[in-house]
């Protein structure tokens, strides 16, 4: 008697119910940058409004490395957002190794410009391409590819792997009718310790200067982050560019350390070194540039790093 | 010394006075028959109470002087529906007592019973309640017949005689007043049924005498007295060979008054069955067109005299039966004609042939047929595992019907048909809640066990389904629809509330569905909770 459900539950009549093309497009979206891996942040909160070099109370480098990770964040920020608008959609189109999504008009930032999203995957599903389209109808031309990557699947979680991806702020510029854009290309890796790399390409940062920079930020083992920044910068605000390049450690707590070269431009022939500490809550606690620019201050006991780790200088101007 | 008795009491018998046909006596009689085959846990059910209600409602109907408006008949009725016809006709007798008519009033009850108590069914009523109900009738003369097991425990609670000792004061019984209550057996005695005649002997045996086989003074009228004297002898003497031995009918009495109650008028203007003195034997009188016994005549307990039956015109099988075989006389007896019995030709034939037999056999049989009730059911459908439930199928609304046979001893089958559908979405991990429409089919039945049949049951079982489950993505219309099937079986369980012919259970089912998805290596199970309304037939 006993054998007979048993015998009875074996029987299946059949089934044509799947979820496999709802975890097909998870893993598609998955491989586009999200919110869940694509954000930094430093560890504690301060005050980077007025920093500056003379300033004896805070650390000029530590004001800088927070307002460029957070320059970072709003930049991820603003690819997660649209990838999001995508999130929301069901695919207009599917095959095995592809997606569409539109066309569609959902750029709240560009009404009457339509978007198109195609991705496509390679057959063992551990490399995703894709690319965000614009164009002022939804007939097309599909010809202004405004940002485009490629994503290589982690083991377990797709989207914790590692890829790049390239925003042309040129062709959103055209679109939104504005002057200013550039070129920014992020190389990441997700896998385990975040690492990102942000390279600009005549990047609009306001008042017609346009820059060239790159920035490099990896996660430590140990909690803390390692923050590297090669830019132009305009020191005396003659437009005649200098070239800065900072190194920034800090720990877990927030404490850290900044080394910095500046040379080029109006130091032409008299590039500069400077080092600082700073405290969590960014308050300076050593200085020492080899200019005498300001006077030694504060106690390098105090540092979170006491060796110097200055960044290799690229070119010098 | 009895049957002396009952021959000086006929004597002083004052017909008229209460004669039912009688106009100038306005007397309006009322009858209220109960009969349920069921009884409380434990219980065998009866089969033939119904068929002993319908003897007696036509009997009353036809020579009793009832109107077919004045007799009210309830089967398999309960407690509550027996008080409320009581107090409808409580009604009326008060309404044809203030137009200035004596009222009889009558109640037959045939079912189970105890030492104290009717068994209605899963309900009951105390012998003190009958008794209360009896006299709150407000009728001059209230009449009871009570044909069940233990129920002379009735008479008994009054100093009743065991004995059929019906032996009063003609003087007493003149414009009659009181109460006469007649069981059926001892407060000691069950109360037996026989395949054999179909009934109840003492319904039997009391119907045959109200047809005129206890017209023993042959004055073609029959009274209290030889109604019975007439169902005490015949049921004790056939009764007494029986396994479950001998059932002494018994009485209360008290009635006040003068002259005997005349129950029933042998009308000569309907068809009239003659056993001429003469004629000797015991004859069966079997209406071919009711398969039904309609009386026996034992003429050589009789006493003298002709011997005459008033029954119904139509077609009729009379028998005569012997140890080894039966002797049978078919004929039509029309409107108005007597049938002189001797004049029949009676054939032999074997017990096999015997058409009565066969005729009882079939509502034997049918008796035996378990209890079949039609449900509505209504409620939710959805999976156990909340993996299933929120990524594949989502919970559904469903309803259907389904067809429950129950057997008393607590076996039930049942064969359901049930559908469902939704509107909701899924979720998977990384997506935004697909939105999908899911619709399902169960065809499947059911077979288990129950307590006993009360107002409260419980049961539990086994299933086996057919199950559909079909899903179509509403928010996409780019995804063909999605379907599975299986044959599942699962277990259920129920409590229900079955106060008479109307059931209402909530029932749990548990079905696995032996089905994988990409995710799973494993099937999984679905439940349904239900609640079912239904009416038993």
């Amino acid at each position: 008697m006993t054998l007979l459900p048993l015998t009875l539950f074996a029987i299946g009549c059949g089934s044509t119910m799947s979820n496999a093309v709802f975890y097909d497009d998870a893993d598609f979206l998955n491989a586009l940058p999200g919110a869940g891996y694509f954000h930094l942040s430093y560890p504690t909160e301060f005050d980077t409004s007025d920093c500056d070099l003379s300033d004896s109370e805070r650390s000029l480098f530590a004001c800088i490395t927070v307002d460029s990770l957070a320059t970072g964040d709003e930049l991820m920020g603003t690819i997660t957002g649209l990838t999001q608008v995508v999130r929301t959609l069901a695919p207009s189109e599917r095959g095995d190794d592809y997606r569409v999504w539109g066309p569609g008009d959902w750029l709240e930032f560009a009404p009457g410009t339509f978007l198109l999203v195609e991705m496509s995957r390679s057959p063992t599903h551990s490399a995703y391409s894709w690319a965000f389209q614009l164009a002022p109808s939804s007939q097309g031309p599909w010809e202004s590819e405004f940002i485009h990557g490629t994503h290589y699947a982690g083991e377990i979680d797709v989207a914790a792997g590692i890829g790049d991806l390239v925003l042309d702020l040129d062709v959103l510029a055209e679109f939104e009718d504005t002057s200013g854009g550039g070129i920014v290309t992020v190389d990441y890796d997700v896998r385990e310790l975040t690492r990102f790399s942000i390279q600009s390409d005549q990047f609009d940062v306001g008042d017609g200067v346009a820059v060239n920079s790159e920035w490099v930020y990896e996660e430590t083992e140990e909690g803390g982050g390692d923050f590297t920044l090669d830019t132009e910068v305009d020191v005396n605000a003659n437009a005649n560019l200098e070239q800065m390049a900072l190194r920034s450690r800090w720990e877990p707590e927030g404490q850290g350390r900044g080394d910095a070269l500046l040379h080029g431009g109006d130091l032409t022939g008299n590039p500069l070194s400077a080092s600082q500490c700073w405290a969590a809550d960014g308050t300076l606690s050593w200085h020492f540039d080899d200019l005498g620019w300001i006077p030694e201050t504060g106690d390098i006991g105090e540092c979170a790093f006491e060796d110097a780790a200055f960044p290799a200088l690229e070119t010098e101007g | 010394m009895r049957r002396l008795l009952i021959r000086v009491l006929a004597l002083f018998v004052f017909a008229g006075s209460v004669a039912p046909t009688s106009a100038e006596a306005a007397i309006r009689r009322f009858a209220l028959l109960v009969a349920n085959n069921e009884g409380e846990k434990g219980t065998q059910p009866l089969v033939f109470a119904h068929d002993d209600l319908a003897r007696m409602e036509d009997v009353l109907s036809e020579l009793g002087g009832y109107q077919d408006e004045d007799i009210t008949s309830l089967v398999s009725s309960h407690r509550r529906q027996l008080l409320t016809a009581f107090g409808e006709m409580r009604t009326d007798i008060a309404t044809a007592q203030a137009s200035g008519d004596e009222v009889v009033f009558l109640f037959y009850y045939s079912g189970h019973a105890d030492d104290d108590r009717m068994q209605l069914g899963t309900s009951e009523l105390t012998y003190e309640e009958l008794e209360a109900m009896l006299d709150k009738s407000g009728a001059e003369v209230r009449l009871a017949f009570i044909d069940a097991c233990q129920s002379g425990a009735l008479t008994r609670s009054k100093g009743g005689p065991r004995a059929p000792s019906f032996v009063f004061d003609v003087s007493e019984r003149l414009g009659a007043q009181g109460t006469v209550i007649i069981t059926s057996s001892t407060g000691d005695e069950n109360s037996q049924e026989s395949d054999e005649i179909g009934g109840s002997y003492f319904t039997h045996y009391l119907v045959s005498g109200l047809y005129g086989a206890a017209d023993h003074n042959r004055d073609e009228v029959v009274t209290l007295a030889e109604a019975y004297d007439y169902v005490y002898n015949e049921t004790v003497l056939r009764t007494s060979g029986t396994r479950s031995g001998a059932q002494h009918p018994t009485f209360e009495w008290d009635l006040a008054g003068e002259g005997d109650m005349v129950l029933t008028e042998l009308d000569s203007s309907r068809a009239t069955l003659l056993f001429a003195q003469g004629l000797n034997g015991a004859f069966a009188v079997f209406d071919v067109t009711r398969r039904a016994f309609v009386a026996e005549v034992d003429l050589i307990r009789g006493g003298e005299g002709d011997r005459k039956l008033a029954i119904r015109p139509g077609r009729y099988q009379i028998q005569e039966r012997f140890p080894t075989h039966l002797r049978v006389a078919d004929t039509v007896v029309r409107a108005g004609e007597t049938l002189d019995v001797g004049s029949l030709a009676f054939q032999a034939v074997e017990y096999e042939d015997d058409i009565a037999k066969g005729s009882i056999d079939r509502k034997i049989k049918r008796a035996r047929l378990p209890d079949s009730s039609l449900r509505l059911l209504s409620g939710g459908f959805g999976a156990l595992n909340s993996q299933v439930s929120s990524a594949y199928i989502p919970a559904m609304i469903m309803g259907g019907a389904s067809w429950r046979l129950q057997w008393r001893e607590g076996r039930w089958v049942t064969i359901d048909l049930l559908g469902g559908a939704s509107q909701s979405t899924i979720s998977i991990p990384g997506l935004e809640p697909v939105p999908v429409a899911v619709g399902t089919a169960l065809l499947g039945a059911g077979a288990g066990w129950a307590t006993a049949p009360k107002v409260w049951q419980a049961g539990v079982g086994i299933r086996l389904d057919m199950l559909y489950i079909g899903r179509s993505f509403t928010g996409d219309l780019t995804l063909p629809d999605q379907e599975l099937t299986a044959l599942s079986p699962g277990v259920v369980h129920w409590i229900g509330w079955h106060p008479g012919k109307v059931e209402i259970d909530l029932e749990w089912r548990v079905m696995g569905v032996p089905i994988k998805f990409e995710d799973r290596d494993r099937g999984f199970f679905m439940h349904q909770v239900l609640v079912a309304g239904g009416y038993r037939f």
